[in-house]
């Protein structure tokens, strides 16, 4: 996927809808709670969820069933509304959106990836993908059909353009969708589950797909139950019960804290023999506990 | 449509065709039902108003003795008469097989290039009767007759096969027998069409008249009145100008039997046309207002499958209002295909319907008609109704969340809350188990459940009406036509002694009894000194045999009453300050009279503009020194003795015409059901149409509901069979739904349908017969619906559910 020029790179938090970046966070939860009223009383899905992500992050949120990931998902994406607590998104409080207007501003800004694919069954390929920029009425309609084909051939699905997702196995309509989520060059992507309906080899060239994304400036939030899949990515967030368990990147923030201490002659780290330096991760898990 | 969106629009409606047919259907029936009511009360009223117009119809006609050109004349020159012409009328019989006679009223014309009022328009071409040769018509000559065009469609009223040319037998006044000449047919709109009165009628000139034994004297003069518009429209002036007409006449040394003046500006058969306007347009309306809920359930079920799509469009930037813009844009697209169906349809069908009408009133309606502001009613009611029928459910669908629309999937999501209801069901014991998934299902989506009964008993319950207003109709026909206990009628020209009648219907064993009753013309003089229109008297015995009167109001005579007097409800309609008890003055010949009204009568049939009274016979006989005397003869017939009241009316006719009595005409009972029923057929024929439109917009609503309820629980019916159901089973637990739809729509449109039947039996009575109908409830009607309902609740069940019964449990369990 070389180049992939139909791609906008990030610089920092800017947004579509003009709002001015003002940090280098890209994404910002800020003590985000979720509660859904259920036959059985009240259950809280999001427990005071605070979360940042920087552009061109890969970030995975893993999770049991029920944990609260496709929660967090959804209050990025906007699907979903905080009970209490603020989503900023680009630049955008997402949270305070009219319904009416969080449609499109989702439809430029955030691409999003659905676990069954979810292509319209009535419209062809590339008319799933020509979808998006005319509902958000993005580009000239002679550029929408170029930057259609553009797309599918980057998620290599031009010789089906005008099929009907039926007649495409599971794989490929994933790389449709993936295609539809870039069709207004969004910066951020959030997949839920994006291979969760996938054999593993087919899996590991949707994930590749991401890789690539991220490669080209994409910021990817995806929630996942794959575990190999998460160990892939630049970052990954475990929500359990509705609060994160662990994170990988607050042990990067961490890390370079300390790092800046050390160099600052604050911070005397004792000697470590060669090749026990433990990953990252674990770290994280030492630190956390 | 460029855009995918849109292409997505058209390519659903295409892909879901079965229902894009019935939503289109649903539409079409609503805007084909408005449509024809509008066309069909737009051509009919514009085209008899053209009609009458063009004939120049009299606005008074007086019934006279024979009066001659030069008191015409005198009548003419009178300053409030703009124009009179005269005319006379000879009630005669025509041959229509070898010894078979038939009544034929013949008409002498004066000069028939020169007919000013009422006039007659010649026929070059007879639809019903192709081979007569209309193209050929001329004015008849010396020996010649026209024919009333009517007469050619009805049945048996003229030889059979009768051709422009041919002859005809007719035995005139004089007891002899002419032949004389078709030359052709002529449309006459101020006379009664053929098949209302089942008998012919013609024109000639005076000179086949005298042969025929007419006088070269005028009986009616017709009447135009000079004056302002406002002044021709004004019944009690040109009342005035008639009468003054007629005290012409009787100074002139004539007498005149009555002035008949007809509701200015109305239409003969205009309370006709208001009853079935009246009938038709709630019921168009109807029709369209199912036809707005079967949209509604259509398009809410049409919303709820789209749910997950909607979803799918708001992750991708879809706004609401874009989304509402695609729904309300199929619809739109619904509607102009529904615009192309129905428009064609109501041309063709209010085209026919009129021209059925037209057979009846003898009146031609263009075949193909379309007037533009029946198109525009039916474009904005086409495009109006299904737009407002669709906003909610279109706005409620497009409101879903994406949260909601992508997590609402697998077996369950759909199932109806665990309410009072349910658990009533649950609690049902004693059925299959099959049948208690039929009996929950049928309870699971109930706003649906809801419109969809709404379409269905609204449907039932004016199928059910409309079979009470029929039955209610019947049942004053009965009662109209029960007042007439004899079968045989024949009014004299005079007055006859009784004793010396007798003798000569004791010659006719056939007749059983026989009673002899006087008759007069009579007006009512009005306390500020106005006359109403004439009024007919008839003087009989108060325990007559003849006779079973229904009273609305009051009591009939009794033996003893002296200047007691029983009106019929027509009465009340032009004079309706009278009530029971009030006193009223009648001036009869030249004499005027206080009777006291003591009972209103139901009375039906009989000539039309004769309004009749009745009085005692004893007292009116003495009043008018008539006693022992008779004007009309009333008899019942031995229905053993062979004879049809025709034959034996004709046999009568014939005796007492060789005794020398003047017989001026003979009526049958027999006739006079025709009369009536062919009146009421028209009424009855159109609430069927419209019976079977409305049970059609039902069925297409239980059809959509089923296919919805169907489609929705694919998956469920997939389980099912995954686990051991057989096709029977699937479509039994289907069909078993909708028939139990049916049977509960029918229940609730039986219990709305009595009090909605006496509604319109009540109001269709006051329109044509100033009283409510005696409301009969159709119990036929109900079990008709009943049998309807079922067997177009498994017709509309059947589909889908052999459709679910096909489906194999991969093809359901892969379903989204």
């Amino acid at each position: 996927m070389p180049g992939l020029p139909f791609f906008r790179r990030n610089h920092g938090a800017s947004n579509r809808d003009g709002a001015p970046a003002h940090t280098n966070t890209l994404i910002t939860l800020r003590g985000v709670t979720k509660n859904y009223a259920t036959p059985a009383g009240e259950f809280q899905a999001l427990k005071g969820i605070d979360l940042t992500i920087s552009p061109g992050e890969f970030v995975a949120v893993i999770g049991k069933s029920g944990s609260g990931k496709s929660t967090l998902s959804n209050m990025i994406t906007g699907i979903d509304r905080p009970t209490a607590g603020e989503v900023v998104v680009a630049g955008t409080p997402v949270h305070k959106l009219s319904e009416g207007r969080i449609a499109e501003w989702r439809g430029r800004n955030v691409g999003v990836v659905f676990q069954f694919f979810q292509l319209l069954p009535t419209l062809t390929v590339l008319e799933n993908i020509l979808l998006p920029m005319d509902f958000c009425n993005m580009y000239s309609v002679r550029e929408r059909k170029t930057r259609a084909y553009h797309l599918l051939e980057q998620v290599e699905m031009a010789e089906h353009a005008d099929k009907l997702p039926t007649a495409l196995s599971g794989g490929q309509q994933q790389r449709v969708a993936i295609a539809r989520a870039l069709a207004n060059d969004p910066a951020i992507i959030v997949a839920d589950e994006p291979t969760g309906n996938l054999d593993s080899r087919t899996a590991g060239a949707v994930f590749h797909l991401f890789e690539n994304l991220v490669s080209a400036g994409k910021t990817i939030l995806m929630v996942t139950h794959d575990d190999d899949m998460a160990q892939r990515v630049t970052r990954t967030v475990t929500i359990a019960d509705g609060q994160i368990a662990s994170d990988t990147g607050a042990l990067h923030i961490e890390a370079a804290r300390l790092l800046r201490d050390h160099a600052n002659g604050a911070l005397h780290l004792p000697p470590v023999a060669p090749g026990t330096l433990p990953r990252i991760g674990r770290i994280s898990e030492v630190a956390h506990a | 449509m460029h855009s995918p969106r849109w292409r997505k629009v058209v390519r659903e409606l295409w892909l879901n065709r079965a229902r894009t047919i019935l939503v289109v259907a649903s539409i079409a029936v609503g805007v084909f039902a408005v449509g024809t009511v509008q066309l069909l009360r737009s051509v009919i009223l514009t085209e008899l108003q053209a009609i009458y117009a063009a004939s120049n119809a009299s606005q008074a006609v007086l019934f006279v003795d024979g009066v001659d050109a030069e008191t015409l004349e005198s009548v003419q020159r009178i300053p409030a008469v703009a124009d009179a012409q005269g005319r006379s009328t000879l009630g005669l019989k025509i041959e229509v097989r070898p010894g078979e006679w038939k009544n034929l009223t013949v008409t002498a014309i004066e000069d028939f290039d020169d007919v000013r009022i009422n006039r007659l328009e010649p026929v070059f071409a007879a639809p019903a009767a192709p081979d007569f040769g209309a193209e050929r018509t001329t004015w008849p000559q010396k020996n010649e007759l026209i024919l009333e065009r009517s007469a050619l469609s009805a049945s048996d009223v003229l030889p059979a096969g009768i051709r422009v040319g041919d002859s005809v037998r007719v035995l005139a006044a004089n007891d002899k027998v002419r032949d004389l000449r078709i030359t052709g047919a002529v449309f006459d709109p101020n006379g009664f069409s053929a098949r209302f009165t089942g008998a012919a009628s013609g024109y000639v000139d005076y000179d086949t008249f005298e042969r025929l034994g007419g006088a070269r004297t005028y009986a009616q003069i017709l009447l135009r009145v000079a004056g302002t518009p406002e002044q021709q429209l004004d019944k009690d002036y040109i009342t005035s100008v008639a009468n003054a007409a007629a005290d012409k006449v009787e100074k002139a040394g004539f007498t005149v039997a009555r002035v008949q003046v007809p509701d200015p500006g109305r239409l003969a058969l205009q309370d006709l046309f208001d009853a079935l306007a009246l009938l038709l347009t709630p019921l168009g309306l109807l029709a369209l207002l199912l036809s707005g809920f079967l949209v509604i359930n259509t398009v809410a079920a049409l919303m709820a499958q789209q749910v997950r799509q909607i979803g799918v469009m708001k992750a991708i930037g879809g706004r609401r209002a874009q989304i509402i813009g695609m729904y309300l844009g199929a619809v739109l697209i619904y509607s102009l295909a529904a615009l192309v169906v129905a428009i064609p349809l109501t041309v063709v069908v209010a085209g026919g319907l009129a021209a059925f009408l037209g057979g009846f009133i003898n009146v031609e309606f263009p075949r193909w008609s379309l007037p533009p502001t029946v198109v525009a009613i039916q474009l904005a009611v086409g495009i109006l109704a299904p737009l407002l029928a669709a906003v909610v459910p279109v706005w409620r669908g497009a409101s879903v969340t994406v949260r909601e629309a992508v997590t609402d999937y697998g077996v369950g999501a759909q199932a109806g809350a665990d309410g009072r209801l349910m658990r009533m069901l649950k609690s049902v014991k004693g059925v299959s188990r099959p049948m208690q998934i039929s009996l929950r299902n049928t309870f699971r989506r109930r706003g649906r459940l809801a419109l969809t009964l709404i379409t269905l008993v609204l449907g039932g319950m004016i199928f059910m009406t409309v079979g009470s207003v029929r039955s209610s109709l019947d049942g004053l026909i009965n009662t109209g036509l029960n007042y007439y206990q004899f079968d045989v009628q024949v009014q004299l020209g005079q007055a006859y002694r009784t004793v010396r009648i007798d003798q000569v219907v004791g010659t006719i064993p056939a007749f059983t009894t026989v009673e002899g009753w006087l008759g007069a013309q009579a007006v009512r003089v009005r306390a500020d000194g106005a006359k109403s229109n004439p009024l007919t008297i008839t003087a009989l015995a108060a325990d007559s045999a003849m006779v079973s009167p229904t009273l609305s109001q009051g009591r009939w005579l009794q033996p003893d009453d002296q200047n007691a007097i029983v009106l019929s409800q027509n009465v009340l309609a032009a004079e309706p300050d009278i009530k029971v008890g009030d006193v009223i003055t009648l001036e009869i010949g030249d004499k005027e009279s206080m009777w006291v009204v003591v009972g209103i009568a139901q009375v039906l049939g009989g000539p039309p503009n004769v309004i009749p009274v009745y009085v005692n016979y004893p007292y009116f006989s003495w009043l008018t020194a008539n006693m022992n005397r008779a004007t009309s003869l009333q008899l019942k017939l031995d229905p053993a003795a062979g004879l049809t009241q025709d034959e034996a009316a004709e046999l009568l006719n014939d005796r007492l015409e060789a005794a020398g009595y003047d017989v001026a005409s003979v009526f049958t009972i027999d006739t006079l059901r025709r009369f009536t029923g062919a009146f009421f057929d028209i009424i009855v024929y159109l609430l069927l149409a419209m019976g079977v439109l409305i049970a059609a917009v039902g069925a297409l609503g239980l059809a959509g509901t089923m296919s919805t309820n169907v489609l929705e629980r694919t998956r469920e019916i997939g389980v099912m069979r995954a686990i051991g159901a057989s096709d029977g089973a699937v479509l039994r637990i289907v069909i078993v739904e909708g028939v139990l739809i049916g049977l509960i729509s029918w229940l609730l449109g039986a219990l709305l349908a009595y009090p909605a039947g006496a509604l319109l039996a009540q109001t269709v009575g006051v329109v044509l017969f100033q009283q409510a109908l005696p409301y009969v409830f159709s119990a036929g009607g109900l079990a008709l619906w009943l049998a309807i309902v079922v067997v177009l609740a498994m017709l509309a069940s059947f589909l889908p559910a052999w459709r679910a019964s096909r489906l194999t449990v991969r093809e359901v369990l892969a379903y989204q």
